[in-house]
Parts: structure tokens; C-alpha cells; sequence
């Protein structure tokens, strides 16, 4: 049983994340302020924090920066400010997700569930050698299996080639032209958007939010990349 | 008209028709003019025909005469010649008859019958002195002969009367045909010219005026080298080889007839092409004095210009009083060097006031709103100058605060706003999926929930749009372009489409250019246009139809299109489209609201591209245009 600490201003928003989150079966506290929940924090044993980022007395930027100095566990900040900058203040900051209002509820909920199997079920133990992992995606060459956060995705073949041949690359752009001669051994002839369609459904299988990907990046004009990321994805 | 008229082959043959044109009109109208001396317009041709044929007789008579005294200087005439003149003048060959006889009446020689009486009727009498040298005393004697002849009718022989009299007959019965023919050909001639000026500076498959590298040697230097230099070359040569000199001046003038057409071509080429007189020698140094001395005056200082001119204007005047009088009394002197100093004093004042104020004009203009002038030692008509000039430079410094103050007071409205509209609207969404997940006692609320569910989705998607439009439209938003290749965006974002767009019956049809198409555009921005662009595809297409999807390039442009065939047809035009809150349907029924296509064009614009939206019945059509990345 994880407990969990929503930290908003707005009562109906906290209590409407209670209902999903507990119906989850964490135990949830709530506090309406930086101040509140740092002091919770100390009190309680709390294991992931969802923060919003505009709140009276104390916003969710500085107490994340509050608590980054004692604490480690996962950090959700809640925003309904999409400006990128503000989400990469956040997660330079020391956050580990951010989800955007107005939220899917469903999205709040996959969310804080990658997080917590990352941190508690994966934190630990360093990967045996035939296994890539990117962020909460681990890829077991010699059983040809992906597990997500821990749980098994079914991909295609080409998927799984596809999705193999970037997690050996992460970080490096490749075109559509270039996967798909590494991928398929072939020359693309008249296929123009077969790789692309390929990274569409793979990106729905591994992404909680197809639109706004964590790991397989579109960089438009120029192909498709994972993202590189430090092991863990926490600090 | 050019693909005749630009032609090579085309100018060369009319160049050569001006020319036999040209000739002929001047052949007709100088014979026109030899006929109308020999009166062929106002006498009856009888009168000509005697004429003629006492004319033909004067020849012949001539003729006789010098073959006589050939035979007489010579001694006797070689066999050979004298045989071949005794048949000239048989009587079988022509109809002329004479008698040559000397001072006492005797016959010389005739071509009379022997026997027939040499008194005959004289049409045409020649008298001539035959000096005859003696070898052996050195004595000249002088022996007079006289000619007379006459024609003897019938004429018929194929003698001179004979060519004489057909010509004759032949300019007169044709005579008016002469000077009308001079006229044609004239009139050819000058049809031919203004064709050749036509063609001057036309080349075949080419639009508008060409100009070979002939047409760019400047005028002058043209005219020297293909027109005074030719003839000159012709009169010199002339000059050298000295007997044919009037032989030189008749080539030089035919020479020039010659190449006046070519040298009026490369004018008329160079007077359609527009500023023929830029390419004039006079007129490339005039720019050059003038350039420099304008480049040179304005390295100086205002006020060392105004010393400058008050100097050479001193100087003038000195010298004038020096010239024009023959001397001055100190008392003027005195006044004029007094004025002097005064007008010294003035503008020194002035052009230094002047200066001040320029430099402060030109700050102020180039973006320093914030310079002020001194206005201490200006003089009050200066003063007042500078005075206004610095009031412009206040309102100008207050506008361009107040206007980037009310730029972020607009922006962070937007902002605040948006996020004060989205937390409530958090609440609401949330609330609603926590109804829609709790069991309903009445069958018809799971219903509402499913409305609000949808307009409360909608108005999500409205609020992401506005705030969207809004950055789009005041440059709010971080643009950051790197060359990128068109044909994987779209593959990418058809990639993204193709499944959706398949749901709804519509078939994709890509086509991207081999050669990659690089422009310069931030990937995410473009992906957005994409994005908005094939959700409308996909809202607005008659399922069962194709989408079409594609990238072409030029050397300096690529362009992009969608197009596909609306399934209702759009009530307004694809201008009234890219506005905002402005729909294909006026009654608004369909899902959408509206945004899409405005954010899309000023993302476009945005990136230096061009949005337009064209609707052709049922055929929506969307060009993006960008310009190329070369260097790519």
C-alpha cells in the first residue's frame, strides 16, 4: 500500500483526485499549500507527491525545490500552465512527470502507477547484461519480451526490431529512409509512411500519452529517436 | 511572334530584302528622272523614235571616224581587224551608210556599194583633223576628213538602230510603270526597315527585349567601332592606293548604307530595353564625377562644407572685383572685408546648429529614441528645431513603452486567463468521469453525462486553441528554425493520420520529391500545421474519397498541398476560412471551432511560408509555400 500526497489549492480538484487515486487503492493525503506539504512530508511516510505549480502561500516550483534537499521519491507536478518552459523548470527542478490540466483522469492514474513501479519494483538491482533499459522500459533480447513499468507489452515483430534498433542508439535521430533499411534489410522503395505508421502504434502501446511521448520522440522533419535517459530516470 | 520575328534567318533575309529594295527604288527613280530629261513624259513617240534613231546614227559615225584614223595612224589596218570591221559595218549587217572624204571632196572610204552614188542624203555630218607624222622628216601633216551618213530604212538588221529602237519602245510604252515601281520598292524598303527595328533585340523562344553583347558596348564606343571605323578603314586604304580614290568614297558611302540598318538595330534594340542612355559613356563618367563628388562632400562635416562654400564663394568674388573693376577704394574694401567676417560669424552659428541637428535626426531615426539634442548656442529658428525634435523624441521613447507594456500586459492576460478558465474546467472534466462511472437510477442521464462529456472536451480543446492563436498572432511564441526535409514531415505526420484517416473510409495518397526538399522551419511548429490541417481532413472529408498529400520544389520554393473533397459543400470562400472562429458550415453543427485554419496560416507565416486555401466545389485545397534552403 503506497501513500500518496496530493498537494492543490483547488478543493474539488483534490478531492476528485482522492476519489480516483484511492479507488486505486493508495492511501492519499492532500494538503492545499507548499507549506502544508512539506510539513506532511515530514510527518508522514509518503511515497510519490502529485504537486501543482500555482498555489497561494507557497507555489509547487519552490516547495519542490524544498523538498528535492531531503527527500527522494517521485515528484508529479500538475500544471495548467503548458508553456515549456515552465515544464522544463519543473523537471530540471527534480521532478519525474508532469501532467497538464485540464487532465484526463485516466492519465493521472497510469501516470502515478509508471512511476511508482518504477521506483519501488525496478529502482533497484542493475539489469542483466542481454537487457536494454530506457526509462521504465526494459528489453529482453535473448526472450525477444518489452515490459512497461514492469508489465509485459505484446509488440509485432517489426515493432519489436524497430523499438530494439533505437534502445541500442538512444539518443541518435534516424530517418524513416534509414530505419527502415536497418530494420527491414531493404531498400525503401515507394513505403514512405510504413515506418511511420509502425512508430504511431508503437508509441500507443508504450506511451501513456501518445500526443506527448516520454521515450520514442518524434523529431519532425528529420526521423524518430529514444530518448536518452540517466538509469532509473530518478535522481 | 517572337518564334519569327526573333529568328536569325528571319533578320538576315530581311536585312538583304532592305537592301535589294533599297537598289531598285534607287535604279527606277534615277531612270524615272533620265526618262523625264529625255522627255519621254511630254513628247509623242515619233518624235522620239527620230531622235533615237539619229542618235544610234551618231554613234555609229563615231565609231567609223576613230577606226578610220586608227588605220590611218597606224598605217595600214592588219588583216585580221580590218576583216572584222569591214563586217561591222557590211552593208548586210547594218542600216547605217557613210562616206568619209577628204578636204577636196574625194571618197576615203565608204560602205556604199561600189558604184552607188556617194551624194546621198546626210543625216548626220562629222567633220575631224587627222594629224599625220611622217618618220623621216619629222613634218606634221594635217588632213581634215569629213563624215556624212544616214540610216537607211528599212530598219530590221540586228543592228544598233535596231536595240536602240526596241529599249526605246520598251521605257516608253512601260513609262509611268517606272516612277510607281520607285515607289514600291521604296515603300518595301521601308517596310523592311521597320520590321528590322521590330526584330532588333527579339530572340526566338525569348520573351521581351535581348540584348547581345553588341547591344552592351556602351553607345558611343558602338557607334566608333562598327560605324566610323569601318568607313574611316575604307577611306584610308582609298587614300593609299591613290587613282581608285573616288573608287574609296563610292565603298565608303555603300558601306555605310550597308551597316546603318545594323547600327539602327542595335539602337532601336537598346531604346526598347529601356534607359538606353545609362549605357553611354558621358553617361557612366557623369555618375562616376558625380558619385564620387557626392561620396567626398559627404565624408566632410556640415559645417566644413558650409567653410568650403563660403571660401570658393569669397574667392569669386575677389577675383570678380579684381576683374571687373579696375580698382577699389579702401573704404569698400574695408566694407566688404567687414561683411565678410559677419558672414563668417553667421555660419559658423548656422552650420554648426545644423550639424547638431542632423546628427540628432539621424540618431533618433536609426533607433536611438532616447538621444536628445543641446539646444544651448542655437540660434532661435534652430532652437525651435530642436525643441520639436526632442518633443518627437519623448512621444516617440512614451509610445514605444506604453505599446511593449500593453504587448506583455496582453500576454500575461492571456495567460492568466487561460489558467484561471482551466482549473475550473479541470474540476469539471474530472467530475464528469467520476459521473459517468457511478451507477444512474434514471436511464436518461447517462445520456447527459455523454453531452457534457463531449462539450466539455470541446471547450478544452477551444481554450488550448485560443491561447494557441493568440501567441501565434503576437509573435509570443519561440520559433526556432533549423533546415529540416519536408518529405519525412509529411510521411511522419501521414504516418500519424493514416490509421485515423482509414477509420473514416479515406485513402492516403503521399507523394514527396526524390531529391530531398529542405526548408528552413521549426519541426514541431510545422508538425502543428500538419496536425491541424489533416484533423480537418479527417472531420470534413466524404468518407469513400482520397486525401491527397504532397510536396513539390522548385529551385527556389517548395511547395506544399492537401487537398481532398469535402463532404458538404463549403458555404464560404477559402479566404473567409483561415479567419478566425470561421467554419465551412455557417450553422455551425459539426465538431471543430473554428481555429484550425487560422492557427495553421500564422504558424505558416510565422515560419516566412505562405497559407492559402483554395475551395473549387467540392475540392479543399491547402498550398503551403516556403522558401528553399539552399545551403542543405
Amino acid at each position: 500500500m503506497h501513500t500518496i500526497l496530493i498537494c492543490d489549492d483547488e478543493k474539488d480538484i483534490l478531492s476528485a483526485l482522492k476519489i480516483y487515486l484511492g479507488g486505486e487503492g493508495y492511501n492519499i493525503l492532500t494538503a492545499e499549500n507548499g507549506e502544508e506539504a512539506l510539513e506532511l512530508l515530514c510527518r508522514e511516510e509518503i511515497h510519490l507527491i502529485l504537486l501543482d505549480i500555482m498555489m497561494p502561500a507557497m507555489d509547487g516550483i519552490s516547495a519542490l525545490a524544498e523538498i528535492r534537499k531531503t527527500h527522494n521519491l517521485p515528484v508529479i507536478l500538475l500544471t495548467a500552465k503548458s508553456e515549456d518552459s515552465d515544464k522544463i523548470l519543473g523537471l530540471n527542478l527534480g521532478a519525474d512527470d508532469y501532467i497538464t490540466k485540464p487532465f484526463n483522469p485516466a492519465e493521472v492514474q497510469a501516470r502515478v502507477r509508471s512511476q511508482l513501479r518504477r521506483y519501488f519494483l525496478l529502482g533497484g538491482g542493475t539489469p542483466p547484461e542481454a537487457v536494454l533499459r530506457i526509462g521504465g522500459i526494459e528489453l529482453c533480447d535473448a526472450e525477444k519480451t518489452v515490459t512497461l513499468d514492469g508489465e509485459p507489452v505484446s509488440l509485432t515483430p517489426t515493432e519489436y526490431d524497430i523499438l530494439r534498433f533505437l534502445m541500442e542508439h538512444p539518443g541518435k535521430v534516424y530517418s524513416p529512409r534509414e530505419l527502415y533499411t536497418e530494420v527491414w534489410k531493404d531498400i525503401p522503395y515507394g513505403s514512405e509512411n510504413t515506418v511511420a505508421v509502425h512508430i504511431r502504434h508503437l508509441r500507443e502501446k508504450l506511451e501513456i500519452n501518445p500526443a506527448e511521448p516520454r521515450y520514442l520522440k518524434v523529431v519532425w522533419g528529420k526521423g524518430y529517436k529514444i530518448e536518452k535517459q540517466d538509469k532509473g530516470g530518478l535522481r | 511572334m517572337n518564334r519569327f520575328i526573333g529568328a536569325l534567318p528571319f533578320k538576315i533575309a530581311v536585312y538583304v530584302l532592305f537592301f535589294l529594295s533599297l537598289l531598285f527604288s534607287v535604279g527606277m527613280a534615277a531612270g524615272s528622272l533620265y526618262l523625264g530629261g529625255k522627255s519621254f513624259y511630254d513628247k509623242p513617240y515619233s518624235l522620239l523614235e527620230a531622235e533615237t534613231i539619229s542618235s544610234a546614227s551618231y554613234q555609229y559615225a563615231k565609231e567609223a571616224l576613230f577606226e578610220y584614223h586608227r588605220e590611218l595612224s597606224h598605217g595600214t589596218m592588219d588583216s585580221h581587224t580590218k576583216k572584222s570591221w569591214e563586217q561591222y559595218f557590211s552593208p548586210n549587217n547594218t542600216s547605217f551608210r557613210f562616206a568619209i572624204r577628204d578636204e577636196a571632196g574625194a571618197v576615203l572610204l565608204t560602205n556604199l556599194p561600189q558604184g552607188e552614188n556617194p551624194e546621198f542624203p546626210a543625216d548626220v555630218t562629222l567633220s575631224d583633223d587627222t594629224y599625220i607624222h611622217t618618220e623621216d622628216d619629222g613634218t606634221i601633216t594635217v588632213t581634215s576628213v569629213h563624215l556624212t551618213g544616214y540610216a537607211q530604212s528599212p530598219f530590221g538588221r540586228d543592228d544598233r538602230y535596231t536595240r536602240y529602237l526596241q529599249t526605246a519602245e520598251f521605257l516608253f510604252t512601260f513609262r509611268y510603270l517606272w516612277p510607281v515601281l520607285a515607289v514600291v520598292f521604296l515603300l518595301l524598303g521601308v517596310i523592311s526597315f521597320v520590321l528590322l527595328m521590330i526584330s532588333a533585340g527579339r530572340r526566338r523562344g525569348v520573351e521581351g527585349t535581348v540584348l547581345s553583347k553588341i547591344d552592351r558596348i556602351p553607345l558611343e564606343l558602338f557607334l566608333t567601332l562598327f560605324g566610323v571605323c569601318p568607313l574611316a578603314i575604307i577611306l584610308l586604304v582609298g587614300g593609299i592606293l591613290r587613282p581608285y580614290y573616288m573608287g574609296a568614297v563610292v565603298a565608303a558611302v555603300a558601306g555605310g548604307i550597308l551597316l546603318l540598318p545594323f547600327l539602327c538595330m542595335s539602337i532601336a534594340a537598346r531604346i526598347k530595353s529601356g534607359g538606353w542612355w545609362k549605357n553611354t559613356l558621358i553617361y557612366r563618367a557623369g555618375r562616376t564625377v558625380l558619385r564620387a563628388a557626392g561620396y567626398l562632400l559627404r565624408g566632410i562635416p556640415f559645417l566644413w562644407r558650409a567653410l568650403l562654400f563660403y571660401f570658393s564663394e569669397s574667392l569669386a568674388e575677389a577675383v570678380f572685383i579684381v576683374v571687373a573693376t579696375d580698382g577699389v577704394t579702401p573704404g569698400w574694401l574695408f566694407l566688404w572685408l567687414f561683411s565678410r567676417v559677419l558672414f563668417l560669424f553667421l555660419i559658423l552659428l548656422y552650420g554648426a546648429g545644423i550639424g547638431r541637428l542632423r546628427k540628432a535626426g539621424r540618431r533618433i531615426s536609426s533607433g536611438e529614441i532616447s538621444y536628445r539634442t543641446d539646444t544651448a548656442f542655437l540660434p532661435s529658428p534652430l532652437k525651435e528645431m530642436a525643441n520639436d525634435l526632442n518633443k518627437i523624441g519623448t512621444g516617440l521613447d512614451h509610445a514605444v513603452n506604453e505599446r511593449i507594456k500593453s504587448e506583455r500586459f496582453r500576454t500575461e492576460l492571456i495567460t492568466n486567463v487561460s489558467h484561471d478558465i482551466k482549473t475550473p474546467l479541470t474540476s469539471i472534466i474530472s467530475y464528469i468521469d467520476l459521473l459517468k462511472n457511478t451507477r444512474q437510477t434514471d436511464p436518461d442521464a447517462a445520456e447527459y453525462i455523454a453531452v457534457l462529456d463531449r462539450q466539455s472536451a470541446r471547450l478544452r480543446k477551444l481554450i488550448d486553441d485560443l491561447m494557441e492563436v493568440s501567441k501565434a498572432t503576437t509573435g509570443n511564441l519561440s520559433v526556432e528554425c533549423v533546415p529540416l526535409n519536408v518529405s519525412i514531415l509529411l510521411e511522419q505526420a501521414a504516418g500519424e493520420y493514416v490509421d485515423r484517416l482509414q477509420k473514416q473510409g479515406l485513402a492516403t495518397v503521399l507523394t514527396v520529391p526524390q531529391e530531398p526538399a529542405v526548408i528552413s522551419a521549426d519541426g514541431r511548429l510545422l508538425w502543428r500545421i500538419f496536425d491541424n490541417l489533416l484533423s480537418n481532413i479527417q472531420k470534413y472529408s466524404l468518407p469513400g474519397t482520397r486525401a491527397y498529400i504532397s510536396a513539390e520544389q522548385n529551385e527556389r520554393q517548395v511547395r506544399i498541398l492537401f487537398r481532398n473533397t469535402s463532404s458538404e459543400p463549403p458555404e464560404v470562400t477559402g479566404e473567409e476560412l483561415t479567419e478566425r472562429f470561421v467554419r465551412g458550415d455557417v450553422s455551425r453543427s459539426s465538431e471543430g471551432n473554428g481555429l484550425g485554419l487560422s492557427i495553421a496560416k500564422s504558424l505558416t507565416e510565422l515560419q516566412g511560408g505562405n497559407f492559402l486555401v483554395f475551395v473549387d466545389g467540392d475540392l479543399f485545397k491547402v498550398i503551403l509555400t516556403f522558401p528553399k534552403e539552399s545551403h542543405a
